[in-house]
């Protein structure tokens, strides 16, 4: 979160741009910044709740070493999570005592507006809508598609290429061929014909619409 | 949270020269009276406004952006109750149009009985009530251990009983009661959590979580309570 010393008196811009091109609102509000790590060029927008604080509090059983992991927010490259939404580590009761769990979110993943987001992991390529809930340990593959005011329930896989929507949320469809494909290529269900002109596509690559950020 | 400037820096009331009237703060007033348990966990940036009194009993957990507000009528908070990020709770926290237009599809089939509070004034959430993300909650009462899952709204004056379950983005309308154990879901649904209901021991471990999970967040949070004591 360091700004080059160099540049003076810079205009205070509403976004912070760090080293590796990541830009965080400057109202966002993120707590545990230690637990949290951006992989460049992530967007993180105004009133954007990520809770580092909610960290692992013991070594995971599998690791040799005996340093704690304590990376609870993992976020990719190109990724971009729009107002209001709010990113929660999951937690579980285990081994008897409350834990909370590392959540992932790869690359190219657009999270829309007033999201509530606690997946365990959310694989590269995926666009979710506005007003989506994801519970607890949701598990969301590549290229998925989510529906507006979607509510992902706990502990749901979600496969690679499908379209999911409703409350609870259910595969309503698959994203077809050619989705994130920009140009005049778009399927699925309502696959990306908006995106088109502005440059980026639902599921594609996302460099497009982070540049456009400022 | 706007700091107001030390009193020293302002130039006293008779040496101003304009006749114009002094600006008031915008900001919210501060609640006439907090009652909080020394237990209490506040964390940074929660909010604590109106002007009616606000109780918060022991253990319970307040996370950061979470809002209490007592601007038309008092708010009681039972032991151990768990507000999550920006859920707001209070009389007259929901803008009212928000409730229908442009939120979701599928409301609960309003009950009627006009607009006006049917119950005592005030909103008071029993014991281990859970309100969790983007929550707004006008309800009178909440029993003890139910759980307001994410981005729910609680129309006014509604009586949730204990044990209840209000699955995300649900909106229940103003003046509805549930009874203890239902589970609200998909919208419009509904079903009672039998479970729950009949075997005292579910109950129980429920409680058990509840506790290790205030044990956690007081473990990973800092708690800002001087701020408001």
């Amino acid at each position: 979160m360091s700004r080059p010393s160099a540049r003076k008196a810079a205009p205070k811009g509403e976004y912070i741009e760090t080293d590796s091109g990541n830009k965080v609102s400057r109202r966002s509000a993120i707590t545990g910044t230690a637990n949290i790590t951006l992989g460049g060029r992530t967007v993180i927008m105004a009133d954007v709740h990520l809770r580092g604080d909610l960290h692992p509090t013991r070594a995971a059983p599998s690791t040799s070493g005996k340093e704690p992991i304590t990376t609870s927010i993992s976020i990719g490259r190109c990724t971009v999570i729009s107002t209001g939404s709010v990113i929660r580590p999951p937690s579980r009761i285990s081994r008897g005592e409350v834990h909370y769990y590392p959540m992932k979110i790869g690359d190219n993943v657009f999270i829309g507006p007033h999201c509530t987001i606690s997946a365990i992991s959310i694989s590269s390529h995926v666009h979710i809508s506005h007003h989506v809930t994801i519970h607890p340990f949701a598990m969301i593959k590549e290229n998925v598609k989510i529906l507006p005011h979607a509510v992902i329930p706990a502990n749901m896989v979600i496969p690679s290429g499908s379209v999911v929507g409703g409350q609870p949320a259910r595969v309503v469809g698959e994203v077809g061929e050619g989705w994130g494909v920009g140009g005049g290529v778009s399927g699925g269900i309502g696959g990306g014909e908006k995106g088109g002109e502005k440059g980026w596509v639902e599921g594609g690559d996302l460099r497009e619409l982070v540049r456009s950020v400022k | 949270m706007s700091t107001q400037p030390a009193p020293a820096a302002r130039p006293s009331s008779d040496r101003r020269t304009s006749t114009l009237q002094k600006r008031t703060s915008t900001a919210l007033p501060k609640p006439s009276s907090i009652v909080l348990d020394p237990s209490v966990l506040i964390a940074q940036h929660a909010q604590l406004t109106g002007t009616h009194p606000i109780t918060i009993g022991p253990g319970a957990v307040l996370h950061p952006h979470s809002k209490i507000s007592s601007v038309l009528a008092p708010v009681v908070l039972g032991e151990g109750v768990v507000i999550y990020e920006r859920a707001r709770i209070g009389v007259g926290v929901g803008d009212a149009k928000a409730g229908d237009a442009n939120r979701r599809t599928s409301v609960l089939p309003d009950r009627g009985s006009g607009g006006s509070l049917a119950r005592g004034e005030g909103t008071v959430l029993g014991r281990n009530v859970v309100v969790e993300t983007n929550c707004v909650v006008e309800a009178s009462e909440i029993g003890e251990g139910s759980v307001v899952e994410a981005a729910c709204t609680l129309g006014r004056g509604c009586v949730i009983g204990r044990y209840c379950i209000i699955s995300a983005a649900s909106v229940i309308p103003a003046n509805t009661r549930l009874d203890d154990f239902t589970v609200v879901y998909s919208g419009n649904e509904k079903r009672i959590n039998q479970t729950m209901k009949d075997r005292k021991e579910v109950r129980q471990s429920y409680k058990t979580k509840h506790a290790k999970q205030l044990d956690m967040f007081r473990k990973l949070i800092p708690n800002q309570l001087a701020k408001w004591a």
